[in-house]
């Protein structure tokens, strides 16, 4: 298996407090990687340790196959917490000076980056008078103006309105698709990423809690039987008691999901009508992805 | 490294501080020149020259006036330049390129220090000329005028003063980078002007080559030690 980013057992403490453990993300070439978690699970930090902004306190970063990020920088485009910019230059200024500092002179470069990103009429305009939005769509744009091998993108969507959300999206898939343009996005709400990526990994308190494909996900985001009864601690005793199930839990709402993979729907149905537990409505459902990963992160936080 | 000095040029736009340095050139031409032809520092009573001990030449007006204008200068360009940037995440985003930080931070020094030096050269010149031409318009000054255009000395000297002085300037930046703040750049930078042109009571280092010398090889020393670890050191943030 090819990695483009493979990091082992990384770790960050701040004076005493560890804010990243043992993270080991393993990025494929060509593929976009999901970079999930709560907000302050760590996911900027190990962002940072993986471009060199920070040292990590323990294990390493391998890019391209190379142990360090130095040599990689070149064939990155990055943008981490917001993008930043001389905010008196002009849009376009702004991608000019990026360009040499790359070292990167293809003709027609900077006008071809903000026409993709929809950016061409505020070009001359001054930074400082973009909205957040318009500067999120920059910050791409100069991420990707130098047509880089890997992408590194840090709440990329923050900011953006749904249009924005769904064009950079489709970006992303582009890059991929024709250009073999490696990505990691990183997000704290699943369904920014779940429709684009092919790996996610959910970090969770600094900690790495799981690494896997969509498909892989897909599967593991259990099927289980919803019930709805009129009596609520009846059904329950009927479950411990008389079924002796243990994988199950009682939503909010007076719903139990039960997870047992050898109930059916029917044996349910029949042992809670003869214990007495009257049944409103019941069916097979499958968990979201977006409930599985708050499960996992809920776990993770515990 | 000559590309890297331009661009740290062109994107905190130098053009602003070439326009702000010719407006200090100006101001500072038409305040020594009232005190050397129209006699604003004259004693209205005596009518001699009101000025502190060890001010009784026009050069030693014009090089206090030029040397404390241009260590807030240079503290002011620091603090834009290479403080502002670590808290607005600049530098972050200059540390992701593929150049070396050493590299990075070496040529925003050599930015800020030759534009410094530069100017002060040239504003020096200037008033230094300004000078002799009201001489040659009006025959007598308040104070003497102890200078020589015509010498290689007098060259050699404010060549040499000015490096000095833009040396001794970049003190200002490593108080502004240990309290992680531009202002506090700019305040260093006017206790450095009380620090080496003030005088308590009779006591002044103002004449003291050897102090001024001091602090120029201590402002090297720090540079030197900031461009050289810059490899290990992570960058720091506005929310750290």
């Amino acid at each position: 298996m090819t990695y483009l980013l493979e990091t082992h057992n990384l770790t960050k403490d701040f004076g005493k407090h560890r804010i990243v453990e043992d993270v080991s993300l393993h990025v494929k070439k060509g593929e976009i990687y999901g970079f999930l978690g709560p907000n302050g699970a760590g996911k900027t930090t190990v962002l940072k340790l993986v471009t060199g902004l920070l040292g990590p306190t323990e294990g390493e970063v391998v890019l391209f196959g190379k142990p360090g990020f130095f040599h990689g920088l070149k064939r990155m485009g990055i943008i981490l917490e917001f993008p930043v910019f001389y905010d008196r230059l002009t849009g376009r200024e702004n991608l000019e000076l990026h360009r040499e500092y790359m070292g990167y002179y293809r003709h027609g470069s900077v006008d071809e980056a903000l026409g993709l990103l929809g950016l061409l009429e505020a070009a001359d305009r001054p930074v400082k008078s973009y909205s957040l939005g318009m500067k999120e769509r920059l910050g791409i744009a100069r991420a990707v103006l130098t047509r880089p091998e890997f992408l590194i993108l840090d709440e990329p969507l923050n900011g953006l309105d749904p249009e924005g959300i769904h064009q950079i999206r489709e970006l992303l898939r582009g890059l991929c698709a024709d250009y073999g343009v490696t990505v990691l996005i990183s997000s704290h709400i699943l369904s920014e990423v779940e429709s684009v990526a092919d790996t996610v990994g959910i970090l969770a308190k600094g900690r790495l809690v799981e690494e896997l494909s969509m498909k892989e996900l897909a599967e593991k985001s259990a099927s289980f039987i919803e019930v709805l009864t009129t009596d609520e601690k009846r059904a329950a005793f009927v479950l411990t008691e008389k079924m002796e199930l243990s994988r199950f839990r009682l939503m909010e709402d007076g719903v139990f999901r039960i997870y047992e993979k050898e109930v059916s729907v029917e044996e349910l149905a029949k042992r809670l009508s003869e214990g007495g537990a009257g049944i409103r409505s019941i069916g097979r459902k499958k968990e979201t992805l977006e409930e599985y990963f708050l499960k996992v992160v809920g776990e993770g936080l515990q | 490294m000559r590309k890297l000095i331009w661009l740290e040029w062109k994107k905190n736009r130098a053009g602003r501080y070439v326009r702000n340095a010719l407006i200090l050139a100006i101001l500072l031409a038409l305040l020594v020149f009232g005190m050397a032809f129209f006699g604003i520092a004259d004693d209205p009573v005596t009518g001699v020259p009101d000025a502190a001990p060890g001010m009784l030449s026009i050069s030693a007006g014009v090089e206090f006036l030029t040397n404390s204008a241009y260590f807030v200068f240079v503290g002011v360009m620091l603090a834009a330049f290479i403080v502002g940037a670590y808290k607005n995440g600049t530098m972050a985003l200059m540390f992701t390129y593929p150049i070396s930080r050493r590299k990075i931070l070496f040529s925003q020094l050599v930015a800020v220090w030759l534009f410094n030096f530069g100017a002060l050269v040239l504003t020096k010149l200037f008033l230094y000329g300004c000078l002799t031409l009201g001489e040659s318009i009006y025959r007598t000054s308040s104070f003497p005028l102890d200078f020589d255009l015509g010498s290689p000395w007098f060259y050699g000297t404010v060549f040499l003063t000015a490096a000095l002085v833009v040396t001794v300037g970049f003190l200002s930046l490593f108080a502004g980078l240990f309290a992680k703040s531009s202002k506090a750049t700019v305040i260093a930078s006017f206790l450095l002007i009380l620090l080496t042109q003030g005088s308590v009571g009779d006591i002044s280092l103002a004449g003291n080559p050897a102090f001024f010398l001091g602090l120029g090889l201590l402002a090297l020393g720090l540079a030197a030690g900031s461009v050289i670890t810059a490899k290990k050191r992570e960058v720091w943030f506005p929310d750290c």
